[in-house]
């Protein structure tokens, strides 16, 4: 376990050193004017194309971790897959709030500034959750975070089960299938190479994870009951 | 427990659907639809509980993360009133029953959910059963008041419509197989 978690720590320190900083060759915005201007002014088509573009570098930052110069100190990934999108969904929350955006001028590297809003989150939450993160450089504790080999079986047993149901599929569905997931079209790009509606490639999308989960739960590998909790209520009726 | 989207990709990462949820969360955040129909659900709301009156609203446009064209599906978006969602908010639900089902009665039950946890909205109570939308659609008249069982964080609120009213063993039954209407989130701070 212990070796394998260092492993991951030395993965880790090599995904984030290796992620493409597209900033470096050119910054989303660069010689692109109307796309700054909509971007600063909040429009939907312009912020989901800056999202786009750099929400694979952040989620991988923010999956793998990453380690503070100078320190040794490491902040580990997020724990679980929860965790994960909502960390995701506040740097980009943060990072296109209106006073962030209109701040923006255009010419400061763009993916720099989104990893440091991530970085600054994941520090918060690994000091809420009582982990050291040092960030003197006198400091060198290290935050390890073991990935047990049990993660790592759990994931292949899913994914073999997930192979044998995509195999049982038909010619359709699997097309959906890599066109939608393994090629991350949206869906109106895959109704259109399927020459099926939007409409459709949304019901068979449900279909498909529909019978999925289905699948995992009969193999045991899909919690059928969550525990509730009781809520508070208080309504105007 | 690994999200079915990720095992279908073959890889760990957030999915294509994983990230456009949550590119909607942050849209719904920061660049909302249409600015004027929020605070008309918060004039209306006024109202209503002043008069406990029911309140109807005009569907806004729909973009490309939501249905479009005459045939509608069954759906609802969900506010917080006054925004952002925090505790002391109040959840409030716009419903559309779609468009074949807008001429005949229709129920709604939406809960909440947040990794292992499940937060039951509608039925509010064990042995309540889904409430009625108004014919047509419009805002629900009774909403939610976010207390300390919701912790700041995301939550996906999975809507089920249906033709009769649900009591929680059944919503829970659609649910667990995956069958909810529609799946919103709200991002609680």
């Amino acid at each position: 376990m212990a070796r394998r978690g260092q492993l991951r720590i030395l993965r880790a320190c090599d995904a984030t050193a290796a992620l493409p900083d597209y900033d470096a060759r050119m910054t989303v915005f660069a010689g692109d004017r109307p796309l700054l201007d909509a971007f600063r002014s909040g429009d939907r088509a312009a912020l989901t194309t800056v999202y786009f573009r750099y929400v694979d570098d952040i989620a991988a930052l923010i999956r793998l971790g990453f380690s503070i110069p100078g320190s040794g100190a490491r902040v580990p990934g997020a724990r679980d897959e929860q965790t994960e999108r909502d960390l995701v969904q506040d740097v980009f929350m943060r990072a296109f709030a209106p006073r962030a955006r209109e701040a923006y001028d255009g010419l400061r590297p763009y993916g720099p500034y989104l990893r440091q809003i991530a970085r600054n989150l994941m520090i918060d939450r690994a000091r809420a959750a009582n982990h050291s993160v040092p960030l003197d450089e006198g400091a060198s504790e290290l935050v390890v975070e073991p990935e047990g080999a049990e993660a790592d079986a759990a994931w292949h047993e899913q994914r073999r089960q997930t192979l044998d149901y995509l195999a049982g599929l038909a010619p359709e569905l699997q097309s959906l299938v890599k066109l939608r997931f393994e090629d991350e079209m949206s869906q109106e790009q895959a109704a259109a190479v399927l020459g099926v509606s939007r409409r459709r490639v949304r019901t068979l999308e449900a279909r498909i994870q529909r019978g999925l989960r289905k699948v995992l739960r009969r193999a045991g590998l899909w919690q059928k009951d969550r525990p509730e909790r009781a809520l508070v209520r208080t309504g105007s009726r | 427990m690994t999200e079915p989207s990720r095992l279908l990709s073959g890889r760990p990462a957030l999915s294509r659907p994983e990230k456009e949820a949550i590119l909607e969360s942050v849209l719904a955040q920061v660049a909302p639809r249409a600015r004027w129909r929020r605070g008309l659900v918060v004039g209306t709301l006024a109202v209503a509980a002043a008069a406990g009156a029911f309140v109807l609203v005009p569907r806004g446009p729909h973009d490309e993360l939501t249905a479009r064209g005459g045939e509608l599906p069954p759906g609802f978006e969900v506010s917080c009133v006054p925004a952002p969602c925090t505790t002391g908010s109040k959840l409030v639900f716009d419903v559309a029953p779609g468009g074949a089902a807008s001429e005949r009665a229709v129920y709604f039950a939406a809960v909440g959910q947040r990794g292992d946890t499940r937060i039951w909205y509608f039925p509010g109570t064990a042995d309540g059963h889904s409430v009625a939308v108004p014919r047509g659609g419009g805002v629900l008249d009774t909403g939610i008041v976010l207390g300390s069982e919701h912790a700041p964080g995301s939550y996906a609120i999975e809507g089920v419509f249906s033709a009769a009213p649900l009591d929680r063993a059944a919503v829970r039954a659609i649910l667990d197989r995956g069958d909810a209407t529609a799946t919103r989130q709200v991002v609680v701070r």
